[in-house]
């Protein structure tokens, strides 16, 4: 079962060098090494798992964060029968590690090791796939469902999720499984903060089409906290599934 | 007991800041304190919050309403009405609880209507033609 792992750029910082070592033996003990593939200003990461996906690799573990994750993902979800595994490394934009059960650090290998395989569903932007989270501020137009508009008295931090948690209590949605949620929070102004958002007054609709539009200037969209695009987009579920290595104490 | 089980594990959200306009299908269980125009439509339960003022036809299985609605209200179980509970519109239902205060403007059928019986109707309403009196 030939493993390709994929490192992030922040990892060649010196701070994770001791990690890595460790990292490297541990998969060897463990009989799941594999090659290694490094992010940098010159590999994109569609370069690197295309690459690793011509020499036969059918496991493609992203190492790094959120966002790796989600660049993994996207590249991996146009290969057939590649599964995606993730050893979260360093403290930043860490929220889908705890999702999934995969502890933070050199214990996600042993998770790897145990290949729990689930098959989780990726969220569609007009052509381009996204895994986490989209969100917009501001007073858009949204029709889901082809049915039914909702229509914003005020400006609102929009959150459209597939795999994330929105509540402060961390508590998770029905995620990952098919539907997308829409949690609608009102943003107030207050103190030195321009938005101060309202968790209390906050909507949430389980969609499986949005289209989001806005009459005056585009709105910008954040997508897996890593890419803008722009109002207008149409938001669905793709038809194609992630394979993903979790742990025991998954969430979802 | 019942207010407490449709408060909890309510899927779908709709918020005092929110307003929908069109034909609101769910499979889980709605609460809404927001506006709604249109139709509502839910195979689970529905909670009407007092800010919320819905001026749609409402079909579901259980609903608790504290807020204002103008439409029709079709309840296959239990329908709710609490002391500031305003219903412009003919209301059916299986069971019927109203608490001292409620305003009912309209007829009451109490008939134990099934899920597949408001699909059927709901059905022919589309498929026939409407006539103006």
């Amino acid at each position: 079962m030939p493993y390709f792992y994929l490192y992030d750029s922040y990892l060649q910082d010196r701070s994770f060098a001791s990690v890595l070592i460790k990292l490297e033996t541990t998969l060897t003990d463990l009989g799941i090494q594999g090659r290694v593939g490094r992010l940098t200003l010159l590999k994109s990461v569609n370069d690197l798992v295309d690459g690793a996906v011509r020499d036969g690799a059918d496991t493609i573990v992203a190492v790094g964060n959120d966002i790796t994750l989600s660049q993994v993902a996207q590249a991996v979800i146009k290969h057939n029968k590649i599964t995606v595994g993730f050893i979260p490394l360093g403290t930043q934009n860490q929220t889908i590690a705890p999702l999934l059960g995969i502890p933070l650090g050199i214990l996600a290998c042993h998770v790897l090791s145990s290949r729990i395989v689930e098959e989780l569903s990726v969220g569609k932007i007009n052509n381009q796939y996204w895994l986490q989270s989209i969100t917009i501020e501001g007073s858009p137009l949204l029709e889901c469902e082809r049915s039914y508009e909702v229509n914003l008295e005020s400006p609102h931090s929009i959150k459209i999720c597939n795999l994330d948690s929105w509540k402060e209590n961390k508590e998770s949605l029905p995620q990952g499984k098919g539907q997308l949620v829409a949690v609608l929070t009102p943003a107030r102004g207050g103190g030195f903060k321009f938005f101060k958002q309202s968790q209390t007054n906050a909507s949430s609709l389980p969609i499986r089409e949005l289209k989001l539009s806005s009459t005056d200037d585009e709105l910008p969209l954040i997508v897996d906290n890593y890419r803008t695009l722009k109002t207008p987009a149409v938001i669905t579920v793709a038809t194609q599934k992630l394979r993903l290595i979790v742990g025991k104490k998954r969430l979802i | 007991m019942f207010k407490a089980d449709i408060n909890s594990g309510a899927e779908t959200l709709i918020g005092p800041s929110v307003h929908v306009k069109g034909d609101f299908k769910s499979q889980g269980n709605v609460q809404i304190e927001g506006q709604v125009t249109g139709t509502i439509q839910t195979s689970g339960n529905l909670r009407i919050g007092e800010q919320a003022k819905i001026n749609a036809n409402i079909n579901a299985a259980n609903a608790f309403v504290a807020g204002v609605i103008k439409g029709n209200v079709l309840v296959t179980e239990r329908l709710e009405l609490s002391a500031k509970a305003k219903i412009d519109g003919d209301i059916n239902t299986k069971i019927l609880v109203i608490a001292e205060g409620a305003q009912l403007n309209g007829r009451c059928q109490m008939s134990g209507i099934s899920i597949a019986e408001v699909t059927a109707k709901n059905k022919k309403d589309k498929a026939l033609p409407t006539a103006e009196v």
